[in-house]
């Protein structure tokens, strides 16, 4: 794959970033990585 | 070409600075996702599982926008080599292929298909079918940065362990035995996260390159190679984890897109 | 002498912080028998919820989140406790610790549960009341004294909750 090509994709992949942290991906991540979900890691 | 020393130092090290960091007791990082796997149920974790975390969008039925970009950038710089240097599960699985017998088996990169299916599978349509994060249910990275550490510290969980519990222990004990006899099982075979960087080895900017006129198929790259790959015969091989013990040999290099090839590293035996 | 001194003061203080950790809870387990956190947070409706809105109800508040599997099996006992005890001063009300207030009504609707629902997305209340893990159901009785706190579900703990809210229920 062509050098332009892919940095190209690597800026879309930076954009991504941005995108999800406006629309509050990184506050869904830790909100749920804040406690502990008993079942999801397979404790309960 | 031989490379006499088994491994480098300096990955080593890197290893071990990534796998402190990740779980350095500083919660306030948590709402960024690590590349790799690192679960965030550890009472250490500074960080969250990038997987666990594509899962819970999966259940929640929101599209993972920063997890996908992260891939993405990730991937498509380096292809898989969050799995050679940062991932703490990795680099437990190097050591224990350092303290097993020598003669490993499963050398070649047969079955490692399997991950896909683990991605796709369990990861991906039955965590989004059934409504739950299915692989962090099983992962035994989890178990061990997780179940093990929480059911020690609170007293309180422990009347809670059920059977799945146990099936966790057994599946990180058979992954911990497996460990020692062959190399890297779990990134080879299951990891998902791994299938997901795998596919950008071959588009990668940061790639390897064999020079064929100096290559001498002593298979010295392979017997380094922590998944025992033939680095001469697929150097853009979607099992690679780009590791770099390869490029000790100087008929491998690191090359980069675009650029002229970089001068290969010095034989520091 | 000097010399004596000084190690006295020493264990004192070891002693000192010992006591100090000692006391600390640190899970909300350690907070039955004594007194709640006081809390006030808003319901997916936008409207403020406080401990002390109501004095002299029994609180059941269950910790949760939508991506918990755990917590729905709760769901279906907290709505029985709410239906039956509603009218005898219970109130029942889920935090929800990690999503949107409109993510939490949608799901509320679609499950069918009409308890009050409260959103604790920033985590105050969850670090008020030292929640670590989900499901967390803490039951405060009309004085506003912890009496029960379950971290996950475990075997026989619909008992124990119904046993428990009856007799909170009774009580004043």
């Amino acid at each position: 794959m062509r050098r332009n090509a892919l940095l190209a994709l690597i800026a879309v992949g930076v954009a991504l970033m941005v995108l999800g942290g406006l629309r509050g991906d990184y506050w869904t991540i830790l909100a749920n990585a804040r406690t502990i979900c008993l079942s999801c890691i397979g404790i309960e | 070409m031989a490379i006499t020393r088994p491994i480098s130092p300096r990955r080593t090290v890197i290893q071990a600075a990534a796998t402190a960091f990740a779980n350095s007791g500083f919660p306030a990082l948590k709402m960024c996702p690590y590349p790799g796997l690192n679960c965030y149920a550890c009472p250490l974790a500074s960080v969250a599982c990038p997987l666990g975390s594509l899962q819970n969008f999966f259940v929640l039925r929101q599209i993972p926008y920063a997890l996908t970009g992260l891939f993405l950038a990730v991937g498509a710089a380096f292809g898989r080599a969050v799995c050679g240097w940062v991932c703490p599960f990795g680099f437990l699985q190097d050591i224990l292929a350092r303290i097993g017998p020598r003669r490993k088996r499963l050398r070649t990169q047969r079955g490692s298909w399997l991950r896909y299916v683990v991605l796709v599978g369990v990861a991906g349509l039955a965590t989004y079918a059934v409504g739950a994060p299915l692989f962090c249910k099983l992962c035994p990275a989890g178990t061990l940065q997780a179940g093990i550490p929480q059911v020690i510290l609170r007293p309180g969980l422990r009347g809670l362990i059920g059977a799945l519990y146990w099936a966790k222990l057994a599946i990180l004990a058979a992954f911990f035995v497996a460990a020692l006899l062959v190399k890297r099982p779990f990134c080879r075979f299951v990891c998902p996260l791994g299938a997901i960087y795998s596919p950008f080895n071959r588009i990668s900017l940061m790639q390897l390159s064999v020079d064929r006129t100096a290559c001498t198929q002593c298979n010295a790259c392979k017997h380094v190679c922590p998944v025992d790959l033939c680095v001469y015969q697929d150097p853009g091989s979607d099992s690679c984890i780009r590791c770099l013990e390869c490029t000790r040999c100087p008929a491998v290099k690191v090359s980069w897109r675009g650029k002229a090839v970089s001068e290969p590293a010095t034989l520091t035996q | 002498m000097k010399r004596l001194l000084f190690l006295v003061l020493m264990l004192g203080l070891i002693f000192a912080a010992n006591a100090d950790a000692a006391l600390r809870i640190n899970t909300p387990e350690g907070f039955v028998g004594r007194n709640s956190p006081v809390f006030t947070l808003n319901t997916t409706g936008g409207d403020t919820y406080g401990l002390r809105d109501k004095p002299g109800y029994v609180y059941v508040l269950e910790f949760w989140s939508i991506a918990c599997s755990a917590c729905k099996i709760a769901e279906p006992v907290l709505e029985a406790v709410h239906n039956q005890y509603d009218s005898q001063g219970v109130r029942v009300v889920g935090v929800n610790i990690a999503d949107t207030a409109a993510a939490i009504q949608q799901y509320v609707s679609r499950a069918g549960l009409t308890y009050a629902q409260v959103v604790d997305r920033i985590g105050n209340v969850t670090s008020l009341f030292k929640v670590y893990a989900t499901p967390t159901i803490v039951v405060i009785d009309r004085k506003g004294i912890v009496r029960d706190v379950h971290v996950g579900l475990r075997a026989g703990w619909e008992q124990q909750l119904l046993g428990l809210v009856s007799q909170l229920a009774e009580e004043g």
